[in-house]
């Protein structure tokens, strides 16, 4: 069977080869699902990553959550061979380890296991990706939903940073937690979990990577068509605009217990893809990426205001925002304010050429780091594809960030620094006005 | 038959694949070095694990082990303040450190050209720490911050601490590496310095270097680097925790969306060997995977619980914990909630479970294991710990003893820990946004 299958005839096969000196096979099944596959380990492991383009920004208006339902669904319900139970079962007599994320522009699908075991594996696979979200296994995911919403009332960092999340992006379909509302929780039913998956889960809308050592590709490529081929046809969907609130936006949720203040700054930032926004990863390096960082240094090393202090660059579907955090003791936190905003300002002091080499040396060094596991490099892969990147993700990354010059730092700091922040905080009383009049001196109104 | 086949296969195939090919040497000066080479990937490893932990500690200078993993990075004779992370930031890499019950050990992951210099950096720290008076105090204030993160401002993390508060009695495991508040805000940098002076010792330590590595060379750069450092006496008197004789309750308060129980029962050193193991199965059975039977039943099932997790937190010198946690709504009482949880220990105890269970148990066992020997850093830091415990045989015939593993030692292991006489509970009843009571401020100077 498998045989005969694979002679159907794969409509594209490209060989890349990468500077570890491994092949990156690529191919379309005919209903269009892309999959790639880089071997890659000395363990008999394999990966397998499937993202499908049906994030929370598809959530429907009144049914926020409705994505992380439908994500969470296929490991709790029925599939047409097996009940939910007995399902979960052979995953686990397979030491199949899956998981399953919701993001704001991805569902992704992770499945590791040894490679003895691939067959169950895809067929596993196959079995979820075929769920009959039958109403009890709905009724659990939504149960475990709200409690999980429920949870994180009492997470102090979720709290400041959403709230500076949605104090800057104008629409709601961005700014929503992908766990969603408990009201709206309520309000999705049978009936919208398998419309959502029917309109998104198609081939054009996904992808399949796979990476691990001890398999073929041949055999590997022959089971993705006798497993995947079956998915329909479909079109690849558009990610929603995105508006970013201009001015000064200061949100403090007063928490009277705490004993620390929860501090998130959020900027707006650029679209993947673009040398601004490969600038903008090296700025969040260079301010906050570890203890060296600048500003880590400046409030952790040199003034112990805080244990943690970072910057990153968090990507959304379109777009992406620059942001800064940390915790501090309720009496440093104007003081720990201040710091930002004078540091942050300061661009003379960690834009320079030395910092830049630096920056892009750490980037280019970390590399064979991350690709360690066959985890990350399906993951890196299947984010690859979506990004319109038809190499090896990591090799197009380092060459982008290669040739960013100081005046692109320069100026992807003076473009995020400029005159829009968001600020979220949770405190043991309300900072709101001196936190204003604290920004107002750096120009931002 | 096919089960006997595959059993072979696994066996036959972990121990050259998981277990490459470490190689030990021991200095002269008592230091253990294990080298791997490891070809794949241009980068490499470093870890060094020191004996040393909460263990070592007593009341007034409880997490002073993790003070003193924190001042590792703030310079050292030859190396300056930040170094490693400057390293890390010229070639790409990790670099980190975690202070335990037992140990407290560092690592880098770096490129192999920054080999050379991240073994010097670990060797200077050994016996060149600086400890400078005015970097210790801000470097103190960071850990206060931590403290205040992890433990005072987390409703999970302020159960932790205080079941082992409760738990323990005299062991210096009744306090977790962070240490109690108080003492953080009065560590004295001469106490530091003692117990750095102490502790830190080549024959107290084990280093393990794999990746991209010639064994050869780098085992005499390890000989050059650290073999003029001087053995010390390590003398540990720890006070031993005496018997439990009953179960202790506590309740606590904390803000909190639901109520929490963390339940705790004394269980015997991980040097006891084959009943580790066994735990590790029930975890996997009661609290692991898909079909973990406690949340099965209480969580998706039954409904009585919002979440339970659990799991085997042995110790090296004394009885450690077999502890549980669960979430459940506010409605729910905390005596219905461990009896609940108590039922599901019931079914281990009497073997209300079915061989697939155990066998499911077993194949999650061994995928972990194998996972576990993914990246450099998990198997150096597992290399690392179990030599350093004189482990390494229990480590290495690990999926042996789980292949072994009956459904009768599952029960009499359950049986023999899961006692009321040997239990800690400590419930948490959420409370509503309060003002805090303002502790009293320490205005005298360093002791």
């Amino acid at each position: 069977m498998i045989k005969k299958l694979c002679l159907t005839v794969f409509t594209l096969s490209i060989f890349v080869f990468s500077s570890y000196g491994n092949a990156l096979v690529q191919g379309k099944l005919e209903n269009g699902l892309v999959y790639k596959i880089y071997k890659k380990s000395k363990l008999p492991i394999i990966s397998v990553n499937i993202k499908i383009k049906a994030g929370s920004v598809f959530d429907k208006k009144r049914k926020f959550g409705e994505a992380y339902i439908v994500g969470n669904a296929f490991e709790n319900c029925d599939s047409p061979k097996y009940k939910a139970d007995r399902l979960r079962l052979l995953f686990d007599k397979y030491g199949v380890e899956s998981s399953v994320s919701v993001d704001k522009g991805y569902i992704t699908i992770t499945a590791t296991a040894l490679d003895k075991n691939r067959t169950p594996l895809f067929c596993l696979l196959h079995e979820i990706l075929n769920s009959k979200f039958n109403e009890s296994g709905i009724e659990y995911v939504k149960r475990n939903t709200v409690n999980s919403i429920k949870s994180l009332k009492n997470n102090k960092d979720y709290l400041a940073i959403h709230s500076a999340f949605v104090s800057l992006i104008k629409e709601k379909t961005y700014s929503h937690t992908s766990l969603g509302y408990i009201n709206n929780i309520e309000n999705v039913r049978r009936g919208d979990v398998t419309s959502f998956f029917k309109r998104y889960f198609n081939a054009s809308n996904m992808v399949i990577s796979i990476s691990g050592g001890g398999f073929s590709n041949k055999n590997i490529e022959g089971e993705i068509k006798f497993y995947f081929s079956s998915i329909k046809k479909g079109k690849s969907e558009k990610f929603p605009s995105i508006t970013f609130n201009k001015g000064l936006h200061v949100k403090d949720i007063v928490k009277l217990d705490t004993k620390q203040s929860y501090i998130y700054f959020v900027f707006p930032a650029f679209n993947y893809g673009t040398r601004e926004y490969f600038a903008s990863k090296l700025l969040a390096f260079i301010l906050g990426g570890n203890l060296n960082s600048y500003l880590t240094k400046d409030i952790r090393t040199k003034r112990g205001y805080a244990y943690s202090v970072f910057s990153f660059v968090y990507k959304l579907p379109k777009k992406s925002v620059f942001v800064i955090g940390l915790q501090t003791q309720n009496k440093f936190t104007l003081k720990a304010v201040e710091r930002v905003f004078l540091d942050i300002k300061n661009f003379s002091s960690y834009i320079n050429k030395n910092n830049l080499r630096l920056s892009k040396e750490y980037m280019e060094g970390s590399i064979p780091i991350a690709l360690q596991t066959p985890q990350s490099i399906a993951n890196a892969l299947s984010s690859g594809y979506f990004l319109d990147i038809n190499g090896l993700p990591w090799k197009f990354n380092i060459e982008q960030i290669k040739i960013v010059s100081l005046e692109d730092l320069r100026r992807a700091a003076l473009s995020i620094f400029s005159n829009t922040v968001s600020i979220g905080i949770v405190s043991y009383r309300n900072f709101t006005k001196p936190i204003k009049g604290i920004a107002k001196q750096y120009g931002y109104r | 038959m096919r089960r006997l086949a595959l059993l072979l296969v696994v066996l036959l195939m972990i121990p050259q694949l998981a277990f490459a090919k470490f190689i030990h040497y021991k200095l002269s000066n008592g230091l253990n070095v294990y080298l791997e080479e490891n070809h794949s990937l241009p980068i490499v490893n470093v870890t060094i694990l020191y004996k040393v932990g909460c263990a070592d500690e007593y009341n007034s200078i409880t997490g002073i082990s993790h003070m003193l993993e924190h001042m590792n990075f703030r310079g050292s004779k030859h190396y300056k303040d930040g170094f490693i992370d400057d390293l890390t930031m010229k070639y790409g890499g990790i670099d980190n450190a975690q202070t335990s019950f037992d140990f407290t050990v560092y690592f880098t992951t770096i490129s192999k050209k920054a080999l050379k210099q991240v073994l010097g950096f670990y060797a200077d720290n050994m016996d060149n720490l600086l400890l400078d008076k005015q970097k210790f105090l801000k470097e103190r204030s960071v850990v206060y911050q931590e403290r205040l993160w992890r433990i005072d401002n987390s409703a999970d993390g302020f159960l932790y601490f205080t079941l082992h508060n409760l738990a323990y009695k005299a062991s210096p495991y009744r306090w977790t590496p962070i240490g109690f508040a108080y003492d953080i805000r009065h560590f004295t940098i001469r106490e530091l310095k003692d117990y750095y002076e102490k502790y830190y010792a080549p024959n107290n330590a084990v280093l393990v270097i794999s990746g991209d590595i010639n064994d050869d060379t780098v085992l005499n750069l390890a000989k050059r680097l650290f073999g003029s450092k001087k053995p010390k006496p390590i003398i540990r008197h720890i006070t031993k925790e005496p018997s439990q004789l009953g179960r202790r309750i506590a309740y606590i308060k904390k803000p909190a969306e639901f109520k929490k129980i963390a339940i705790a029962f004394k269980i015997p050193s991980i040097k006891n060997g084959k009943d580790s193991a066994i735990l590790d199965l029930i975890t996997y059975m009661l609290f692991g995977g898909k079909t973990a039977i406690a949340y099965d039943d209480l969580v998706r099932k039954k409904h009585v619980l919002v979440d339970i997790d659990g799991w085997n937190e042995s110790r090296i010198w004394d009885d450690g914990l077999y502890e549980i946690f669960c979430d459940f709504q506010k409605k729910e009482s905390f005596e219905n909630a461990r009896r609940y949880v108590l039922n599901e220990i019931k079914k281990i105890k009497h073997g209300n479970f079915s061989h697939e269970l155990l066998k499911v148990a077993k194949e999650k066992a061994d995928m972990d294991y194998i996972l576990s020997q993914e990246t450099l850093r998990a198997r150096n830091m597992n290399e690392a710990f179990y030599a350093a415990f004189n482990l390494l045989d229990y480590y290495k015939n690990y999926l042996k003893i789980i292949a072994n593993i009956t459904k009768k030692d599952i029960e009499n292991v359950a049986k023999k820990y899961f006692i009321q006489n040997n239990e800690t509970d400590v419930y948490l009843i959420p409370e509503e946004n309060v003002k805090p009571v303002i502790s009293m401020q320490y205005k005298g100077s360093l002791r």
